[in-house]
């Protein structure tokens, strides 16, 4: 009937069929007379849409994308329904794994949830692979004319001064003030926008990169006491090279405000033909984002707000823990206990291979702590829960399962878990690649934490997560009775988990969460006396 | 119709570049609408309320029929519309309530049909809806609605005389606050009844209707296996206003009137409460005794179980997946 330009075209919802709509969740859906008005005409353009509409909306944009503006789309984040069909290919039998339900690509799904988000994503890889312009599309994305967002976008250069970034104040009011207040400031227009970009963050100054450090980390300017609050809003950065290649080396503060790092991977050659089309075209994906795909400020709070309060199973919970447990202990940096940490080492700038080799109580090939060099933080953990809601979220799921976390894991932490090239693990044949691959060797350290979980049969008999739970619900009329029983299996836990066991990372969180335990029971119990 | 049918057509041919950009703007979000269906659409639900904006205001009609054009495309090829629509709602809406409110969509467009066909959409998610009631009551109190406020009112008034019972409280509340000629139309009064009088009665008593009580009792719950609700036959208690409905590991929320039962997942916020039993209500072998009545249950005797709740018994058995609702009152 009309012909419709196919840089325009919008994937047809669903985008992904598995997804329960909200009208056939296998039941009736809940009932409030307001509903009664939503439906399938957007009445109030202003008004926001469900949360089911928005992930297809954010699962449509991903399409758009992915069709139409990134040519050759690499689905690097894999989901199976069933057993895939793998193919193992040259002298190396490198796999050629075929999933078998929907997949993404990293390069446009974390940007996306980035957005969703409001946080902060780095893009690395060679020049001319599109990292810029898929910070461009998620700023058109959040309703910015392309000629807005381009302006906006911050450069990073070596002569970049703290003025150039966030402002500086007028110079008459420098001469005329009486007082620091009547300076007037000329903020930079970027401040004040939902998604900000930074190209090329590793060729800023340092000096400039501690003012960039607290837009990003507090979301505030500050010049000569005045103060800009900044908007919530999503960070795109870009860099050739995160591994120190860039002019300046980024300070470790603003390196650990990213949430997720993602790679630019080569351009297939097979898609030369769609590159020569486009290029004929005079077409830019950036000047065509179709309208519907743009979401409004409280759309992308919606989005937001729905990601957070997605639940995460206890079941899926409790693996992250056990993973997340494996790195901080390091047995031989300190005499207490709760010392024992690679922290310790690295805040008493100790010969770190000293201390490793002093390590001598575990198996170093299968512990998988002695592979990294440090811990996670809770910023680190905080930011995995979140993206492995996100993705969840973008899925269409009800809540986040095991896979979500496992293919996020490696984009969040991937400059956050330093790998200890002097692991055992790394001589190894095998695990040669990981020393290079470090998105695989997460994943790979991720399943092998799985493993361990399932070996020691976690999910069934958790004497820990057993008394937390009672622990959980209160103290409350507890007896002096009861208090005592329960301090008495507290000791008796502690006995049997160090029973002929060598101390291993998440032994060390069992026991110092045992030791908590005891403690508020004691210190209860010394209440309950003195009543 | 007739006598438009060349204006229309008219209007058709000469707007033809607009309408074909709203084509393309709803094709955008929805995949472009079927060429075959698009024009069945066109003349059998456009064009009775595109003629009735025409008669309406000739001039101000054609940019509402541009958007009333795009929204149609749009509900094409999602098939809420048309020749292919997966419901009849949405179609019966277009012809039969959106021509009597051509003032107030001449207005607002967008959102005055939007809101009519969402109300329509909804619908259709609701089995054993009433939707030739909900369509003509609508259409009877069209001529009245002034307002969006008005519509709003009257769309729920309208779903809960369908069927939703959920909206009963916001219904009766909306009717109460609504002129008394639009709240007879609505709620279908004869025209010797009081609006007033008949919302107070329906206040009080879920089980009436100006169209007379319930006969006997009301039966609803079916196995899932042959397209109920139910997984296992069910456990009732008593709600305030309802019952909790467990059947294997879910728990519903049962609302009954006289005008439909729904069942809708369980959510928390009403706690189960005790109701004793009246007297003369008891099971005595195959039929539930009410005073002298005596109606057949035809179930074991010895599994039936009665809950109670302020106005409704609910008879139910571990052999069935039914639920019989009597109502107290009048029995």
């Amino acid at each position: 009937m009309v012909n419709i330009n196919p840089f325009r075209k919008v994937s047809r919802a669903p985008t992904n069929p598995g997804v329960k709509e909200p009208d056939d969740a296998g039941g009736p859906a809940r009932f409030d007379v307001a509903s009664l008005f939503d439906g399938p005409v957007r009445v109030d353009e202003a008004e926001v849409t469900s949360s089911a509409a928005l992930g297809e909306r954010l699962r449509q944009a991903y399409f758009w994308i992915v069709n139409n503006a990134i040519i050759s789309p690499h689905y690097d984040i894999e989901f199976h329904v069933k057993p895939p069909a793998r193919f193992k290919i040259g002298d190396a039998h490198s796999v050629l794994t075929l999933p078998t339900a929907q997949s993404y690509s990293s390069f446009v799904v974390l940007p996306l949830l980035t957005f969703a988000t409001r946080s902060k994503c780095l893009f690395i890889g060679g020049p001319g692979r599109g990292k810029t312009a898929s910070a461009l599309l998620m700023g058109v994305l959040a309703g910015y004319p392309v000629r807005d967002v381009r302006r906006a976008m911050q450069h990073g250069h070596p002569q970049m001064t703290i003025a150039d970034l966030i402002g500086n104040p007028l110079p008459a009011d420098l001469v005329a003030a009486q007082d620091m207040k009547d300076i007037r400031i000329s903020w930079r227009n970027w401040l004040g926008m939902r998604v900000k970009i930074i190209d090329e963050y590793n060729r800023i100054p340092t000096r400039t990169q501690s003012a960039l450090l607290t837009v990003m980390g507090d979301n505030y300017a500050e010049i000569l006491n005045h103060i800009y609050e900044c908007l919530d809003a999503a960070w795109f950065l870009t860099a050739n090279d995160d591994r120190g290649g860039g002019t300046y080396q980024v300070i470790e503060a603003l390196k650990d405000r990213i949430d997720v790092i993602v790679q630019a991977l080569s351009f297939n050659m097979r898609f030369l033909g769609d590159l020569l089309q486009r290029m004929e075209a005079d077409a830019r994906p950036e000047d065509l984002v179709p309208p519907e795909l743009i979401f409004s400020e409280a759309e992308v709070t919606a989005m937001t707000k729905e990601i957070r309060v997605l639940p995460m199973p206890e079941p899926v919970r409790r693996r992250l823990e056990f993973f997340a447990s494996q790195f901080e202990l390091m047995e031989a940096a300190g005499e207490q206990f709760e010392y024992k940490t690679k922290d310790t080492v690295r805040l008493a700038k100790g010969e770190w291979h000293e201390t490793v080799a002093a390590d001598t109580g575990r198996d170093r090939l299968k512990d998988l702590g002695c592979q990294t060099t440090n811990g996670l933080s809770v910023r680190n953990l905080m930011t995995l829960m979140k993206f492995s809601k996100a993705l969840a979220w973008f899925r269409g799921l009800d809540e986040v399962s095991l896979e979500d976390v496992r293919q996020v894991l490696p984009f969040v932490l991937m400059d956050k878990l330093v790998p200890d090239p002097e692991a055992p693990f790394f001589a190894l044949p095998e695990n040669a690649v990981y020393r290079t691959d470090r998105l695989s060797w997460l994943r790979r350290l991720f399943d092998l934490s799985c493993e361990e979980y399932d070996r020691l049969n976690l999910d069934r008999d958790d004497p820990v997560n057993a008394l937390s739970k009672e622990f959980d619900e209160g103290l409350d009329g507890l007896s002096e009775r009861d208090t005592r029983s329960r301090i008495v299996r507290i000791e008796r836990a502690i006995t049997d988990l160090s029973k002929g066991r060598k101390l291993h990372g998440h032994l060390y969180d069992d026991l110092l969460k045992l030791k908590y335990l005891h403690q508020r029971y004691t210190n209860y119990l010394a209440w309950l006396a003195s009543q | 119709m007739s006598a438009l049918a060349p204006v229309l057509a008219d209007l058709l041919a000469t707007r033809r570049t607009s309408l074909n950009a709203a084509v393309e703007r709803a094709s955008r979000s929805h995949g472009a609408p079927d060429r075959d269906e698009m024009r069945s659409f066109v003349l059998e639900q456009l064009f009775p309320a595109a003629a009735a904006l025409v008669q309406a205001d000739a001039a101000g009609a054609p940019p509402c029929i541009d958007i009333l054009f795009e929204m149609g495309a749009g509900l094409v090829a999602q098939r809420l519309a048309g020749p292919a629509a997966r419901m009849d709602h949405i179609n019966a809406a277009w012809t039969h309530v959106l021509p009597p409110l051509a003032a107030l969509v001449l207005a607002d467009p967008r959102r005055i049909a939007g809101l009519i066909v969402n109300a329509a959409a909804n619908l259709g998610k609701w089995p054993d809806l009433n939707a030739p009631l909900w369509r003509d009551r609508l259409a009877a109190a069209a001529p009245h609605l002034k307002s969006e406020p008005d519509l709003r009112s009257a769309l729920v008034i309208a779903a809960w005389q369908s069927g939703v019972s959920f909206a009963r409280r916001s219904a009766l509340d909306a009717a109460a606050a609504l002129g008394p000629a639009i709240s007879a139309c609505l709620l279908g009064l004869k025209p010797d009844q009081r609006s007033d009088d008949a919302i107070a009665t329906l206040r009080a008593d879920r089980w009436w209707s100006p169209d007379g009580p319930v006969k006997d009792f009301v039966k609803t719950g079916a196995f899932t296996g042959f397209g109920g609700r139910l997984s296992a036959p069910p456990k009732l208690e008593p709600l305030e206003d309802g019952f909790l409905v467990h059947s294997r590991a879910e728990t519903l929320r049962l609302s009954a009137d006289r005008y439909g039962v729904m069942m809708q997942v369980y959510e928390g916020g009403a706690a189960a409460q005790k109701f004793s039993l009246p007297s003369g209500f008891r099971v005595d072998g195959g039929d539930l005794c009410i005073g002298a009545r005596r109606l057949a249950h035809g179930l074991p005797p010895e599994t039936v179980s009665l809950t109670v709740n302020a106005d409704t018994l609910a008879l139910t058995s571990p052999y069935a997946h039914a639920i019989r609702l009597y109502p107290l009152a009048g029995s």
